[in-house]
């Protein structure tokens, strides 16, 4: 292939990254946002999907999209669940505390991991893609499939978006945002809304493996890389922003995909790190740096 | 006596903004040795963040500090402390897991062993915690933990203490015996003195300067605070 | 004062005593061996989270800076012992105070995040330069190139003497600051970093230090890991040896001088246990995290301190 389909097929590699880290970075920025937490566990969130996403599909036979579907339906609320009782059993005792609350999501992200491994093995897991379209776009052929995952994550980022900005829904958790102690005296269920909001960013998360997990296989131990990109986006993208998370993924997500198209995913992440450290050094308050401990 | 050599502290222009708001607004303030000078003001006046400039906890966004003669503007906190500036804060801040003698201990530097020890137990002797020096400072009362801050203040000696509402919170018996103490450590420094409370203003503070909107409206001795008809202005509010 | 000192002293000479009467059978005395030094580790790891209160998720860094310094030297350069320590020590000293000035232009969870993310770095990079580090696989450092003054250190016996001469320099040290003015400064840091500034505190100063000396000791115990046991690999660089040290000092109690120690052999024989039952081991570490932030916040050492030793370091 010559250099400019070449680099065509990267972009097209990492536009389908971006899509499914704009979901997950997401789903971390807006738990940090709302509930100033960061949540270490949020790569674990995603691999479970990946793997409920196999073990839902594996009892389907016949059509791979029934599969999908039933996926789509049952994992987000099973992955959210699951946010939603490790915020209820723990985080909630420990009232937030940052630094608490960052070890506890150690300890569930270990938790989670493990119960992966012991339940469903240490192998990887393919996923059938739930239609096998080639698309021959001239120089070489795409699947159709991961145009529908970049079309999917449009849609889901414009609902998210939506629902933040004109629903009542999304103004509570704006407010809560904004202003905790005052959306308490203004009568907001704080916890109910932090119990909710830890639920929803995992299940959001848990759509992006839904989504890529025909393409990427489902593994115990794939929620590593995903939670360092989801880092570094929410680092560089601004805290809460929903518009500055989907930029930086896109910025991350390509470059991601491009570079390890052409040199090697290690020397793409080596890189995205090191970006992430000279926005720290340029505005060392940015993003997280102006809450304490 | 030159009058210039008397003057301790001296802003020039000194302001500060906050995204859109200017809490302290081009401050020219001046307080000489020995003084104990009250600041005050309604709620949200600037007084807090006008000292935070002057000890350096806060970037100026303008204007400029001189203490003790020299331009401080550009100097990091440790230093302005160093050079003679005591500061204790609005809210109680103590080391709450150290002990009372602890706590002294860390505000003095650079003394041997046995001068540090002496100066420990005569400020807590003169605060009057000097039966709890073994306690954990979390566990003092309240009233205790806000003279543990005076104490810290004082072994400091500095020679400009910044005190930021030392008396939120105390009984009467508390404030009385706090006014004591502040007319005992005039003798050997500067106070600069935020206060709420007006009856320990009027019966302590030598001059009184009054803050608001971030800008100095008046400033005298406490005859010519209480008649200026601008202050009582300030403290009314909208209703008259 | 006195207490405290003979305490601390007792313990070491007990794990002196241990091994000299022949207490400890094969197998403890090589595990023995290695939890020294990996306690030795941790009580790095306390200087700067339990004295300074700077959490970092990122120490694998300075731990694998000691041991691939250390190790490749000996590895490529066929570099002696002495010489090797001398290089792991330096490296980690000035790797630690490159990081420590990147990173605490930051605070509270950005420092928490940062650090984790340039020991990313770190282990990227390893793997990165496989056709150097031998990458994920690892370099074994030969037995011929395991002796110092003569002695064999991969024979049990001297292996073991010198783990816990390296714990005892560790700790002693670590003893040493939580006495000094310095240490207490480090723990008023801790306690309350705006008000240790508005004491006149070179705040930034005090926190670079307690990087430096932290992140030091981490990269030493690193290099003697890798001397003693003879074995260097990406695995250490990985994020759970981040998270190993910051367990083991919360289980055996943060800013307290036998708390790694404890903390140590607690987790290195529940995992050695829970290694024999299933492939999933590592859950024990989940549990163990959750168990310590929800119910034991002190730690074993500090409830001991808090409720009937005060004076206890
Ligand atoms: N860090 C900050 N960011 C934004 N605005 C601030 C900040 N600190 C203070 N302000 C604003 O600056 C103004 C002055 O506040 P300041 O705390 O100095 O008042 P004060 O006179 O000390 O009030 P009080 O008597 O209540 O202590 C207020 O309007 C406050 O809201
Ligand atoms: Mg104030």
């Amino acid at each position: 292939m010559e250099l400019g389909p070449y680099l065509l097929f990267a972009s097209l590699e990492g536009l389908v990254h971006a899509a499914v880290l704009s979901l997950i970075a997401l789903g971390l920025s807006l738990v940090f946002g709302v509930m100033r937490i960061v949540n270490v566990a949020h790569g674990e969130f995603f691999m479970l999907g990946a793997i409920i996403t196999w073990w839902v599909s594996s009892f389907v036979s016949g059509n791979p999209a029934i599969g999908f579907l039933l996926a789509l339906l049952v994992v987000p609320i099973i992955v959210g669940m699951t946010a939603v009782l490790s915020d209820w059993l723990i985080l909630r005792h420990l009232k937030y505390d940052p630094e608490a609350t960052i070890i506890a999501t150690i300890g569930i992200l270990y938790i989670i991991q493990q119960f992966a491994l012991m339940t469903f093995g240490p192998d990887a897991k393919p996923v059938e893609q739930p239609f096998n379209i080639r698309l021959d776009l001239y120089w070489f052929g795409f699947s159709a499939y991961k145009f529908f995952v970049i079309f999917s994550a449009i849609i889901l980022l414009l609902a998210i978006w939506l629902v933040m900005s004109k629903t009542k829904f999304g103004l509570i958790l704006r407010a809560t945002q904004l202003d905790s102690e005052t959306a308490q005296a203004f009568g907001i269920p704080i916890s109910r809304v932090y119990n909710i909001v830890f639920g929803l960013g995992a299940a959001i998360a848990a759509v992006g493996a839904i989504l890529i997990v025909p393409i990427q296989q489902a593994h115990y131990l794939m929620g590593g890389e995903p939670l360092l990109l989801a880092f570094i986006v929410v680092i560089i993208g601004g805290l809460g922003s929903l518009k500055g998370t989907v930029a930086a993924a896109i910025l991350i997500g390509m470059s991601d995909g491009i570079i390890s198209v052409f040199f090697s995913p290690n020397i793409a992440k080596i890189l995205a790190t090191l970006l992430v450290v000279v926005v720290l050094i340029i505005k060392p308050n940015g993003l997280f740096g102006t809450t304490k401990t | 006596m030159d009058i210039l050599n008397d003057e301790l502290l001296y802003t020039e222009n000194l302001s500060k903004n906050f995204q859109g708001i200017t809490a302290v607004d081009k401050v020219n303030f001046k307080i000489n040795k020995n003084e104990i000078r009250a600041l005050i003001g309604p709620n949200g006046a600037g007084k807090t963040t006008f000292v935070s400039l002057l000890c350096g906890r806060i970037r100026a966004s303008k204007g400029k500090v001189f203490f003790n003669g020299s331009d401080i503007s550009n100097l990091p906190v440790y230093k302005r402390i160093s050079s003679g500036i005591g500061y204790t804060f609005q809210i109680t801040a103590i080391f709450s897991n150290l002990t009372v003698y602890e706590n002294v201990a860390l505000s003095i530097k650079n003394r041997r062993d046995k001068e540090k020890r002496s100066i420990i137990f005569e400020v807590l002797n003169k605060v009057g915690l000097l039966d709890r020096v073994s306690q954990r400072s979390g566990d003092l009362s309240y009233g205790h933990q806000r003279l543990l801050e005076l104490a810290m203040g004082m072994a400091q000696r500095p020679k400009l203490l910044i005190l930021d509402e030392p008396t939120q919170g105390l009984s009467d018996l508390e404030i009385e015996n706090f006014k004591k103490l502040i007319k005992d450590f005039s003798k050997t420094m500067t106070v600069l003195l935020i206060e709420h409370n007006m009856d320990v203003v009027m019966s302590i503070a030598d001059k009184i300067t009054v803050l608001h909107f971030g800008k100095i409206i008046s400033e005298g001795d406490k005859h010519s605070i209480q008649s200026d008809p601008l202050v009582q202005k300030a403290y009314l509010g909208d209703q008259c | 004062m006195r207490k405290d000192i003979i305490l601390h002293l007792s313990a070491l000479l007990i794990l002196f005593l241990l091994e000299i009467l022949g207490i400890f059978s094969e197998y403890h005395q090589g595990n023995f061996a290695r939890i020294l030094v990996l306690a030795a580790y941790g009580v790095g790891y306390n200087i700067l989270f339990g004295y300074t209160g700077l959490l970092s998720l990122g120490h694998a860094l300075f731990f694998s800076a000691g041991l691939y310094a250390s190790g490749l030297s000996i590895y490529h350069l066929d570099y002696n012992i002495e010489q090797s320590l001398f290089l792991g020590i330096c490296i980690s000293a000035l790797i630690s105070l490159i990081i420590g000035f990147l990173a605490l232009r930051t605070i509270g969870v950005s420092f928490m995040i940062v650090t984790l993310m340039f020991s990313q770095i770190a282990y990227l990079s390893i793997l990165y330069f496989g056709s150097i580090t031998r990458g994920d696989e690892g370099f074994v450092i030969q037995q011929s190139s395991r002796v110092f003054l003569s002695m064999d250190l991969s024979n049990p016996k001297i292996r073991y003497y010198s783990a816990l001469l390296i714990f005892s320099l560790c700790m002693l040290i670590n003893l040493w600051i939580a006495k000094s003015p310095f240490g207490r400064v480090l723990v008023a840091i801790r306690e309350n970093s705006d008000r240790a500034l508005m004491l006149g505190y070179n705040v930034k100063l005090y926190k670079l230090f307690s990087i430096i000396i932290s992140g030091t000791i981490s990269g030493l115990a690193g290099a003697c890991y890798g001397i003693l046991f003879g074995y260097v690999g990406a695995s250490f660089a990985a994020v759970s040896y981040s998270i190993f040290p910051l367990l083991w000092v919360l289980i055996g109690g943060a800013g307290t001088v036998l708390g790694p120690l404890i903390g140590a052999i607690f987790m290195f024989y529940l995992i050695d246990y829970a290694s024999d039952i299933t492939d999933a081991y590592m859950i024990i570490v989940g549990v163990a995290l959750l168990f310590v932030t929800l119910f034991a916040r002190r730690g074993i050492i500090g409830e001991l301190r808090f409720r009937y030793y005060k004076w206890i370091s």
